[in-house]
């Protein structure tokens, strides 16, 4: 290779690098900012968590008295990990300096590794919380490695450009995907620093491992660097839009279910080595578990509005198996907006309006979608639209009338909001998108 | 009274084993030394010494590596077994035998080692070395790539299953032989020897450092339970760092060896079809067990508060069993810098570059917070050990499902009902 190649390599990972730093702390800026939004607390700053940073990165080290000597190693490792991750990682062009030494496995590996340096922060310190949280993220960690290398393995099996495959891989890492990844309880200053933008390095790192795995062709290479801004602004709207998208998925899927993930993903690699199956079909058997889980997790006494979205989602993946899009859609849409309600009314008395509206109760637009696809669904077999119906009704009844969980605050100045968004559930209903004016 | 001098040849079988581990190693440097002058294959027969073709062993530039492993393994494990006399220079034999290019030696020595590991406790991690190595060449004389898979796929999942279970170091240590036995035998079902003849020089070095590391715990601190350790990085920091690197090794994370030939046996089942998908299949559930055992291992040893007395009063490994702990474990970094070298360097820069700017303050110490649990009774010096999270517990995810599963099974049968 000439040294002007070579060159030209190492300057396209380097951008890459610098870019999926910069998306990193624009993705912690935009997130805290919303959640402070969404948790009554104004006045956060688009870059308080840059300001944070700093702060904590002043102050002082501090051990705690139970620690081993290698207390201080953990972040630095973890901080290492990731940095290796975002080296190799494919980027907005082909052909980068780490091109041919990367591979799904490296990706899931280091990732895995800066995992266990978390895992071990947290059990360092001999505390009780801390370390239980490190078990738990251990073992969601267990399942999240286990669905992205299913994941993989299912779209390496299934032939290319096969839709199906691709959802329900997708749709299991998803579901095993970690929350935000916690710093520690026992680590505070610069030490917390480093975690925490670690944390922020491994979010972004992730997000562009999954449009590595969803939409990997890139417009760029690394040894044309004319191309590179083209290159550059395609990526970085995959990242946003893959960001856009995670966040809106995430206020329809239900959270902490790795089981369901790691069958997901075993499902698609059943499906790809079956030779596929027709998508109308499996939207039909994967909607129908969907909704027979959100019941069963409803009668589990799990959050209402996490096994009512489930069980909304289901359907709405009952209606694209039936053809009806505009009826999924609908629900899909209701559900999002029902979710947002439901966090934001608390334990206020807006809750049990936000919980009927996304248990799909008339005049609410989930109502509207329910009932397109139990008609459909009718039209193929009446005992499908009575199951459809039973099981909708029923799940809606038991939401209803389960308390709220005791975590729960009602937050003041909210009310607007949460009637503002039931409004606009109502007028979802009467929209053309339902088709029911 | 005073006590009779020992004889002389009881004196001599007493210290038997550690010229045998000191041939051993300088067997493995020497087979070192081979992989840089050797340029071809360097065959010895010698046909009237043996049956079946006669004795004949074979050094290839390509085994040397393995080989290297074996007897730097086997060097370690018969390093720290002085109970173990003259059995030493039968297991020294069963080490060179992995040098051997015929099938009827190789089951032989397999016999003869696992006869001693059986017989001697203290035999079981130079066995852990060299089992499975001899083994698989046994199996892959048979030449049969489907069975080596299949056999691979059941055996690398279930090996760390049995690691992560946890409980037991030694169970540890097994599983990890296990699965990386099983990895070995995914890689020759695939193809790819490079992959197998890695997995195989991991199990080499880690599995048998692992066994000595649960010998010697259970030695000092009268349990091999993680149950009942922790916290022994401040009293064991010796100790501590030689079984983490095994640990680490074997857990099969970047930049290991162990890691290395996963990523390649991955790589090879993603474009062997139907079969390869399987294949896959299994490798993800041990690769996610493995990290999840190893990692949780080391951190209930060695982290966090100790959760007995014994443990919490610990003092480091004399400097022979230091020596013979941490041999295998720098053996295999040394392997990773061989086959991963930027996969290793530049996280280590990056580690070493941060550390030296974490370093401008120091930190104080502060006492724990409590998470609001009451302040522990002055007969528990290091905390309550019940708010700390245990093996069991940490392991409880694993157990529950396996578990589910086990009480599915026996309630479909007839007749097989749990009472």
């Amino acid at each position: 290779m000439s040294p002007a190649l070579l060159a030209s390599r190492t300057i396209a990972t380097g951008m890459n690098m610098a870019l999926l730093a910069g998306f990193a702390v624009l993705l912690e800026c935009a997130r805290a900012r919303l959640a402070g939004q969404l948790a009554g607390a104004p006045g956060v700053t688009f870059a308080q968590p840059l300001r944070d940073l700093r702060r904590l990165a002043r102050k002082r080290r501090i051990r705690p008295a139970f620690a081993s000597p290698l207390h201080g190693i953990w972040p630095l490792a973890a901080l290492a990990a990731t940095v290796m991750l975002i080296v190799v990682i494919p980027g907005f062009a082909a052909g980068q300096l780490t091109a041919g030494r990367a591979g799904p496995a490296l990706f899931i590996g280091l990732l895995a590794l800066g995992r266990a340096m978390r895992v071990m922060a947290g059990i360092d310190a001999g505390a009780a919380m801390p370390g239980l949280a490190a078990a738990r993220l251990a073992a969601s960690g267990l399942g999240a490695d286990l669905a992205w290398l299913l994941a993989f393995a299912a779209l390496a099996a299934a032939p290319r450009g096969a839709t199906p495959e691709a959802v329900l891989a997708v749709l299991g890492v998803l579901l095993t995907w970690p929350g935000s990844a916690p710093v520690p309880g026992d680590y505070a200053g610069p030490d917390r620093a480093v975690f925490v933008a670690e944390a922020m390095l491994r979010r972004a790192a992730a997000l562009a491992l999954l449009v590595a795995l969803v939409a990997p062709p890139g417009l760029a290479h690394a040894t044309a660097p004319l191309g590179w801004p083209e290159g550059i602004v395609v990526y970085a709207a995959k990242l946003l839009i893959a960001a856009a998208v995670l966040g809106a998925l995430r206020l329809v899927l239900p959270r902490g279910a790795p089981r369901t993930g790691i069958v997901l993903a075993l499902a698609a690699l059943g499906v790809a080595l079956l030779g596929g199956v027709a998508p109308d079909r499996l939207g039909l058997a994967a909607g129908l578990l969907g909704v027979i889980g959100g019941a069963i997790l409803l009668w589990r006494r799990w959050p209402a509005e996490e096994a009512l979205a489930l069980l909304q989602g289901g359907a709405a993946m009952v209606g694209f198996g039936l053809g009806d899009v505009k009826g999924a859609i609908t629900i899909l849409v209701g559900v999002a907006l029902g979710r947002v309600a439901v966090a934001l009314s608390g334990a206020g008395g807006l809750r049990i309006w936000a919980i009927a509206a996304l248990a799909g109760l008339p005049p609410f637009g989930v109502f509207a979608g329910d009932f397109r696809i139990v008609g459909a669904a009718a039209s193929l077999s009446p005992l499908l639209a009575a199951s459809l119906v039973a099981l909708i009704g029923a799940g809606g009844a038991r939401a209803l009338t389960a308390p709220a969980p005791p975590g729960a605050e009602s937050v003041p100045m909210r009310g607007a909001a949460v009637l503002g968004l039931l409004v606009l559930m109502v007028v979802l209903g009467a929209a053309p998108v339902a088709g029911l004016r | 009274m005073a006590r009779p001098a020992p004889r002389p040849l009881a004196r001599l079988s007493s210290i038997a084993p550690v010229p045998a581990a000191g041939l051993a190693l300088a067997g493995a440097v020497l087979a070192l030394g081979g992989a840089v002058v050797l340029t071809g294959r360097l065959a010895v027969s010698v046909p009237e010494l043996g049956p079946a073709g006669g004795l004949a062993l074979a050094v290839d530039p390509g085994r040397v590596g393995l080989i290297a492993a074996v007897l730097a393994g086997g060097a370690a494990g018969l390093l720290a077994a002085p109970g173990l006399g003259v059995s030493a220079v039968l297991m020294l034999a069963g080490l060179i035998a992995i040098l051997a290019n015929n099938l009827y030696t190789l089951v032989f020595a397999a016999l003869i080692v696992g006869f001693l590991a059986a017989r001697h406790r203290a035999a079981a991690p130079a066995a852990l070395a060299v089992l499975p190595a001899t083994l698989l060449a046994v199996a892959e004389t048979l030449g049969q790539p489907g069975i080596l898979l299949a056999a691979g796929a059941a055996l690398f999942p279930a090996g760390y299953l049995l690691a992560a279970l946890g409980g037991d170091l030694l169970r540890f240590a097994q599983g990890a032989a296990l699965g990386l036995a099983g990895l070995a035998l995914m890689a020759a079902g695939l193809g790819d020897a490079g992959a197998m003849r890695l997995a195989l020089e991991t199990g080499a070095l880690a599995a048998p450092a692992l066994a000595l590391a649960a010998s010697r715990i259970e030695d000092v601190t009268g349990s091999r339970a993680p149950d009942w350790l922790g916290g022994l990085a401040r009293g064991m920091p010796g100790f501590a760092l030689c079984f983490g690197g095994a640990a680490f090794w074997a857990s099969l994370l970047p930049p290991g060896p162990g890691f290395v030939a996963f990523q390649g046996v991955f790589a090879a089942a993603l474009r062997a079809g139907w079969p390869g998908a399987l294949a896959a299949a299994a490798l993800a559930g041990g690769f996610a067990l493995a990290g999840f055992g190893s990692v949780g291992l080391f951190a209930l040893v060695c982290l966090g508060r100790p959760r007995s007395l014994r443990a919490a009063a610990a003092e480091d490994l004399p400097r022979r069993d230091l020596v013979a702990l941490g041999l295998p474990a720098a053996a295999a970094a040394a392997l990773a810098l061989v086959t991963a070298p930027f996969l290793l360097l530049i996280p280590l820069g990056v580690l070493l570059g941060l550390w030296r700017w974490s370093l401008r303050a120091g930190p104080i110490e502060a006492p724990a917070f409590e998470d609001g649990f009451a302040r522990p009774p002055a007969w528990l010096p290091f905390g309550d050990p019940v708010t700390q999270i245990n093996a069991t517990g940490f392991a409880a995810p694993l157990r529950g499902a396996a578990s589910w599963f086990v009480r599915r099974v026996r309630i479909s049968r007839r007749g097989w009902r749990r009472p």
